[in-house]
């Protein structure tokens, strides 16, 4: 039985909301804007989705809020619903599980909608708690790490064992500013360089400020349809080729090593995807990864096969994965520029990737880009999912 | 660590490590089955899936394998710590925890650095293992 979920599903419709801070907007309203304006872009309607995979909002978190995002936008009957709990991993991983739903007959348009409005709609100290909560309470909130500082204990290991400096990681910071620069809906657009990442403040070393994702508001939703439906709806549907998963551990200190280990994941679920799209790295004109940090895009390309770990501050001074390198990444600008409303900034990848493959990208516009490769990652990888998405199918 | 029905409560799980810390114990699960140590108490041995384990005592010596430090603090109550550090380290029983870690004056903290452990009361309530780095006898074993 061919089990491929390629040539089932493709992205009709894409959208984000304003990005940064938009007082006065709850993450509610947040994502049914979002909501409207990708089944919108799709040229259909709320009533033409009977699929809902939401994101539980931190700020106003409700046992089933996929029942209430559907009430808040009118759609009152899904054959499938579901709130997605693996980070941020849950962006490649609800457009893999619309594209299983689709591919199986289950569904025929599934709209995925996460939003959250962390900048202003929860109080800076408990919106820190409610993330301590991340972590195991018993064995890791008692030692008050931040959770970035759970990257930066992998960050501190990378740098042993591969000799990846404070400069290389700063290199990540710089191109993904330089592509929020080209970006009007970018959070932060003013520049910066390696000198300025590595004299920003130290805040759970070796990070710096300007390591760290910011925290923002805003919503992103991605509309997949059924391959026929979607070629009718929108002039370029953009095909979900290949999907692959792999998922781990809880508690980070239980991963057999922290380099090794998380790298050999990443690269099962990208063979995966890349095996069902009969594709390979050498074939991905524009990459989207999971940057809540700096260190994740080295870690997670190198971990896709875009090039051997022991290269990678070689492949980063290269300029490589900025505008008009080799393999841009992250395009829009990322969760580290462009906008991180926790979990789902890395929705927005998706959005971007595909008005890459679209060609509406803008200034930004990777030149003739036909595939895309995404990979969304998790709890200090420890959660992976990845997409090859496509022009052709 | 079971109540009448059978329910197992986490937290309670979790407990006696909390209780041998203020005892001035570091305690470990070893699993009833196969003997083998693992951190932290799931319901279910990690190596045989077994239920059921007995609390160990540590030797309490251990390596750092990596660290990191932190200049702003996770929650209010620990801003009079910082830079505090938040550490990985590697017990001789072959399991890895989360711990605190205060370097001491003439041992220099480093990935490999020789750790024992300590105690200290969390900023949450909760005596929790806070090591210190010591004179390394294993010259050569770091990393």
């Amino acid at each position: 039985m061919d089990r491929s979920l390629r040539g089932a599903a493709a992205i009709a419709g894409v959208a984000h909301t304003q990005l940064g801070t938009t007082p006065g907007k709850s993450a509610m309203e947040l994502n049914c804007e979002a909501a409207l304006a990708a089944v919108g872009d799709a040229g259909v309607g709320i009533d033409d989705v009977d699929g809902l995979i939401v994101f539980g909002s931190r700020a106003d978190d409700h046992t089933r809020y996929q029942a209430l995002v559907a009430e808040h936008l009118g759609m009152r009957l899904k054959r499938y619903t579901d709130v997605t709990k693996t980070g941020g991993a849950s962006s490649a991983s609800a457009v893999r599980t619309a594209s299983a739903l689709i591919a199986t007959g289950q569904c025929r348009n599934v709209l995925i909608v996460y939003g959250d409005n962390l900048a202003t709609g929860i109080e800076h100290e408990k919106m820190f708690l409610t993330y301590a909560e991340n972590h195991h309470l018993d064995f890791e909130v008692p030692f008050g790490p931040l959770i970035i500082s759970l990257y930066a204990l992998v960050a501190r290991r990378f740098m042993h064992e591969f000799g990846w400096t404070s400069e290389d990681l700063a290199q990540v910071a710089v191109a993904h500013r330089q592509f929020a620069m080209l970006n009007p809906a970018a959070q932060f657009r003013k520049p910066i360089t390696v000198d300025d990442v590595v004299n920003s403040r130290m805040v759970t070393s070796p990070f710096h400020l300007l390591d760290c994702a910011p925290i923002s508001d805003g919503a992103a939703a991605v509309f997949v349809s059924d391959v026929r439906e979607a070629a009718r709806m929108s002039k370029t549907p953009i095909h979900v080729r290949g999907a692959g998963s792999l998922f781990s551990y809880y508690y980070i200190h239980n991963l057999p090593d922290y380099t090794r280990f998380p790298l050999s994941m990443i690269r099962q679920a990208s063979s995966e995807a890349f095996a069902m799209a009969g594709l390979l790295p050498s074939d991905i004109d524009v990459a989207f990864v999971g940057d809540p940090t700096t260190l994740c895009v080295p870690v997670n390309l190198a971990g896709c096969g875009f090039f051997d770990v022991e290269d990678a501050s070689e492949f980063l001074a290269s300029g490589a994965i900025g505008p008009g390198g080799s393999l841009p990444v992250n395009t829009h600008g990322g969760d580290l520029s462009c906008a991180h409303p926790g979990t789902p900034g890395q929705l927005l990848h998706i959005v971007e990737a595909t008005r890459q493959l679209r060609g509406e990208a803008g200034e930004r516009q990777v030149r003739d880009a036909k595939n895309a490769f995404v990979h969304g990652q998790a709890g200090v990888f420890t959660s992976h999912c990845s997409l090859v998405l496509s022009r052709e199918d | 660590m079971s109540d009448e029905t059978g329910h197992v409560n986490l937290r309670e799980l979790a407990e006696p490590f909390f209780r041998g810390c203020a005892a001035g114990k570091l305690l470990l699960p070893k699993c009833d089955r196969c003997e083998r140590y693992y951190f932290y108490s799931t319901i279910l041995c990690p190596h045989c899936h077994h239920k059921g384990f007995h609390w160990t005592e540590s030797a309490g010596l251990g390596r750092i394998y990596t660290y990191t430090e932190l200049f702003r603090p996770m929650v209010p109550e620990l801003a009079a710590e910082v830079p505090y550090i938040v550490a990985t380290v590697e017990l001789d029983e072959d399991v890895r925890m989360m711990a605190n870690v205060a370097p001491s004056g003439t041992q220099p903290l480093a990935i490999g650095a020789r750790v024992q452990v300590g105690f200290r009361e969390s900023w949450n309530g909760r005596w929790i293992p806070l090591f210190s780095t010591v004179a390394d006898s294993h010259i050569g074993e770091g990393g």
